[in-house]
């Protein structure tokens, strides 16, 4: 059954996975190269590292980019034929989100593979300055878990109706930053303030918004 | 006389006045006269502007505008405002620094006041270097640039740097860090503050640099380059180093010395800057001392604590965040197995 259900996902989602795929791998092989480190003539550190920073910026966007459409997409023709193909089937409910969830699961390795494999080749090729590290295996791991973060929590909230969706992605931080401003307005204290100090500690969101560094200290 | 000696004699005598000024100036006098001939022709520049495009000028607060006539009504407003950020920026001490300065915003609108203002005080960051002048004082005081993210580019300018004194500096040796920042003598900088892998390293840093005709003296630099780089000859290393011209580039970013002063202005408080800038017959090391108000190694001391505290988040995930993170991750999966989409009825 498992078998069945990764075959009709992969047909669904093929082209999300081979772009994420290609990004993946094209992300580390950009950075060096944007960062000038294959073959560096005199390097600038600080600045460098600066480049390093910006293109790092793009590792959670492809990472929650790939998960959100990978979560849509598998549930998109579920929405679409009102459910009917999976009631036809005899499984429980749970066992038949579970399949869901795992076959999308492995179809995004592939992205995590290749993100890593185009680490290690960029940061083989690159000349590292002395006292800088390459970090190609951390940032691959960080990058696994940015991407089950986005899938997972999308895949619950599209696992329910397109409009339960729609509101969380739509309306709620439409709403959460009407709401500051209102607070704010009436001298209360600064929510968005408090949400920065929220995402700053250890956590999915410091995951998420702390620099993504292929090459650190 | 013919105009031929009338001209003949015009230009010996500016000659040896020229050459009779030249000698009684140090270099330093030289630069502050520079400086100081350089803001007057801005003065001047501006005064003349102002009669040749029929501008007007307003007064506030010991700082002169020249401007449109139309825009003059809501200037002051926006000037005395940027004033007010700047002295919240500055303190009142450090503003004072900028009496006299003239503001020329011939075309520039005044419509958008929060962008007139940061405009008025990225000027004022500009003339305060203009002030100080041409000299290496310029790099250390540029406050306008300067933010804590200079304490990191400081951090990683140690780290990487091929200087074993940085390295030193970095462990917490206050003498070294003098060293590195050029706030001590060092009777030979590729000798005292590298080893031989860090003139290694310098020098495949520097290749470009090395080859170029910056350095025409270098009789054989392809030779030495060779034998320092592929050979690891720390002789042909010192050869070559030794016969490079003056100045040298830079061991440090400027950002690091940004950061100094950042960190000077933190224990100083209002009237660093004018401190720093008092005495400028005085050796770089007292004024900095001057601007924290502190012995020179406690600031460094605490600039090395500061630095340190800057260190870059590290790239892999810590146990707090990937716990989180996966309970975060199981949680969502469960709530997809127990959604009520297919309750009937």
């Amino acid at each position: 059954m498992f078998r069945e259900v990764l075959r009709t996902q992969w047909k669904w989602s093929v082209w999300a996975v081979i772009v994420a795929t290609i990004a993946g791998f094209a992300l580390p092989v950009l950075t060096v190269q944007d960062a000038g480190l294959i073959d560096p003539d005199a390097v600038d550190v600080v600045n460098m590292m600066a480049r390093v920073e910006i293109i790092g910026t793009f590792y959670p966007i492809l990472a929650l980019g790939a998960g959100v459409a990978m979560a849509l997409l598998i549930w998109a023709p579920d929405h679409r034929g009102n459910h009917v193909y999976a009631l036809s089937l005899p499984l429980p409910r749970w066992h038949y989100t579970l399949l869901r969830l795992a076959a999308g699961a492995v179809l995004l390795v592939p992205v995590v593979v290749m993100l890593w494999v185009g680490a290690l080749v960029a940061t083989a090729a690159s000349t590292i300055p002395v006292g800088l590290h390459a970090y190609p295996t951390a940032i691959a791991i960080r990058f696994a878990f940015a991407l089950l973060l986005g899938y997972a929590f999308f895949f619950a909230l599209a696992s329910g109706t397109i409009r339960t969706t729609a509101i969380v992605v739509g309306i709620v931080p439409v709403a959460i930053i009407v709401l500051s401003q209102l607070i704010t307005l009436v001298g209360g204290p600064n929510v968005l303030d408090l949400a920065f100090r929220v995402a700053d500690l250890p956590g999915p969101f410091r995951l998420l918004f702390e620099p993504w560094l292929l090459i650190n200290v | 006389m013919s105009s031929l000696g009338h001209r003949c004699a015009v230009i010996t005598v500016f000659l040896g006045w020229a050459a009779s000024v030249a000698h009684a100036q140090t270099v330093a006098e030289q630069r502050e006269r520079i400086a100081s001939l350089t803001t007057r022709l801005r003065t001047l520049d501006a005064a003349l502007d102002s009669i040749r495009q029929r501008m007007d000028t307003i007064e506030v607060e010991g700082i002169r505008v020249v401007l449109r006539p139309e825009a003059r009504s809501g200037a002051a407003i926006v000037v005395r405002e940027a004033l007010a950020e700047l002295e919240r920026r500055l303190g009142p001490e450090d503003r004072r620094l900028l009496d006299g300065w003239v503001i020329t915003r011939r075309r520039a609108t005044w419509t958008d006041p929060p962008l007139v203002i940061d405009d008025i005080v990225r000027a004022a960051g500009e003339e305060h270097l203009s002030q100080i002048g041409g000299s290496t004082l310029r790099v250390w005081a540029d406050w306008w640039r300067s933010s804590d993210e200079d304490l990191q580019g400081a951090y990683l300018d140690l780290v990487t740097s091929p200087m074993v004194a940085a390295t030193r500096c970095f462990e917490g040796r206050v003498p070294s860090c003098m060293d590195i920042l050029g706030l001590d003598t060092v009777a030979d900088p590729w000798l005292d503050l590298f080893d031989a892998a860090g003139r290694r390293v310098w020098v495949s840093r520097h290749l470009r640099y090395l080859r170029s005709a910056k350095a025409p003296q270098l009789t054989e630099p392809g030779r030495l380059l060779r034998e320092c780089t592929d050979d690891q000859s720390d002789n042909a290393c010192l050869a070559l180093l030794s016969t490079m011209p003056l100045p040298l580039p830079n061991f440090l970013s400027a950002r690091t010395k940004r950061s100094v002063v950042f960190v000077a202005r933190s224990l100083g408080g209002d009237g660093t800057f004018a401190r720093l800038v008092a005495d400028t017959t005085a050796p770089l090391a007292d004024r900095l001392a001057a601007a924290a108000n502190a012995p020179l190694d406690s600031l460094i001391h605490v600039w090395h604590t500061r630095v340190l505290e800057a260190e870059p988040p590290s790239t892999g995930v810590g146990t707090a965040a990937a716990g989180t993170s996966l309970l975060v991750i199981i949680v969502a999966g469960v709530l997809s197995l127990r959604s009520t989409r297919w309750r009937l009825g």
